[in-house]
């Protein structure tokens, strides 16, 4: 496991041993492969009925749209000098109200109609460490073997992380502030 | 060794391959839509089939992998990919398939209805002047052709 810098500033992802590409990269490619998707929704039919999809192309012609405003997103972050993470990435938990060190992060984008998310790690202010991805259509992460396997990837990166000695915010933020003045 | 040293050494450089995706992505953003409703039609038609790629690229004499990346939305497919993938799983791609579908209705409903009134034998009409004329006409339309004029009603008469 290593964690890669991405094309934006203070946008990290981890690439895990045996993958590819990192997990930024590698969640959009699996949200664009129609193959992998079709699988997804055909395994899955109950989730997106239940949301007020009627047929198969409905709701991947929605889940495309979805991925379309999140590579918006990031191709304009990509533009900006200080891109607004925070704006993006929200606590996991809605209950979260003080300050965690390393603290579980989620991105949906748009209105409540968007069932993607990628998660990731909020190292410092406005700095973050993408863990992976996955299509939510539950209210709980636990409720789905996939999502609940990105919340044992939050988990096992959190700690990783933690054994190599980054859980001190101050040196952290050090780190950052040169990675800006490069 | 501080926390910075340590985090520095474990951080690599990925600053092209995600962006480049990315911005491909986007400029292409209409051809890649295309790629993927292609990739659904061949998907979806392949499962009520119940072939594999494997038996569709044997029917379309080409390698699994060139099926695979259709079916991945990857393929920047060539007309002549198009026709191939038209014909073999019989699923509209090209608009050829409505024109055809349309022509081989027309001429359909001209015989019958020629049968149906006794008319003389039907012959082939423009699509335009027949949807021209069945548009502008409730009850029955002219369709002149050089020389001769044939009655064609419309269903409802």
């Amino acid at each position: 496991m290593k964690i890669v810098r991405t094309f934006a500033k203070d946008l990290f992802a981890f690439h895990f041993k045996d993958e590819t590409e990192n997990e930024l990269l590698k969640v959009f490619k699996q949200w664009n492969d129609p193959e992998k998707m079709t699988r997804f929704l055909c395994e899955n039919k109950s989730d997106w009925i239940s949301k007020g999809y009627n047929n198969l192309n409905q709701i991947r012609k929605e889940l495309e749209k979805n991925a379309e405003k999140f590579e918006d997103v990031f191709v304009s972050f990509s533009k900006v000098n200080n891109p607004s993470w925070d704006e993006l990435f929200a606590p996991l938990y809605n209950s979260e109200y003080k300050t965690i060190t390393i603290s579980k992060r989620k991105a949906k984008y748009g209105s409540k109609e968007n069932f993607l998310r990628f998660y990731a790690l909020k190292i410092d202010a406005n700095c973050y460490v993408i863990t992976g991805g996955a299509i939510k259509f539950t209210h709980l992460m636990e409720e789905r073997v996939h999502t609940q396997k990105e919340l044992e990837k939050l988990e096992k990166c959190r700690n990783f992380l933690k054994e190599k000695g980054v859980v001190d915010e101050d040196s952290f933020y050090d780190f950052l502030i040169e990675e800006n003045d490069q | 060794m501080t926390n910075k040293e340590k985090f520095l050494a474990l951080v690599s450089d990925d600053t092209n391959n995600t962006l480049n995706y990315l911005n491909e992505r986007v400029e292409k953003r209409a051809q890649l839509q295309e790629s993927t409703r292609i990739a659904w039609k061949v998907i979806d038609r392949l499962e009520v089939l119940g072939w594999t790629q494997k038996m569709l690229a044997e029917k379309m004499n080409v390698s699994p992998q060139h099926v695979n990346k259709i079916v991945k939305g990857q393929e920047n497919l060539t007309i002549s990919t198009q026709v191939k993938l038209q014909e073999i799983l019989n699923i509209p791609i090209l608009a050829s398939y409505y024109e055809n579908a349309i022509e081989k209705f027309v001429v359909l409903l001209q015989n019958s209805l020629s049968q149906k009134y006794q008319k003389p034998e039907a012959k082939i009409i423009s699509i335009l002047d027949y949807q021209q004329s069945v548009s502008t006409n409730t009850h029955h339309a002219q369709v002149a052709e050089p020389n001769e004029s044939y009655e064609f009603y419309d269903l409802q008469a």
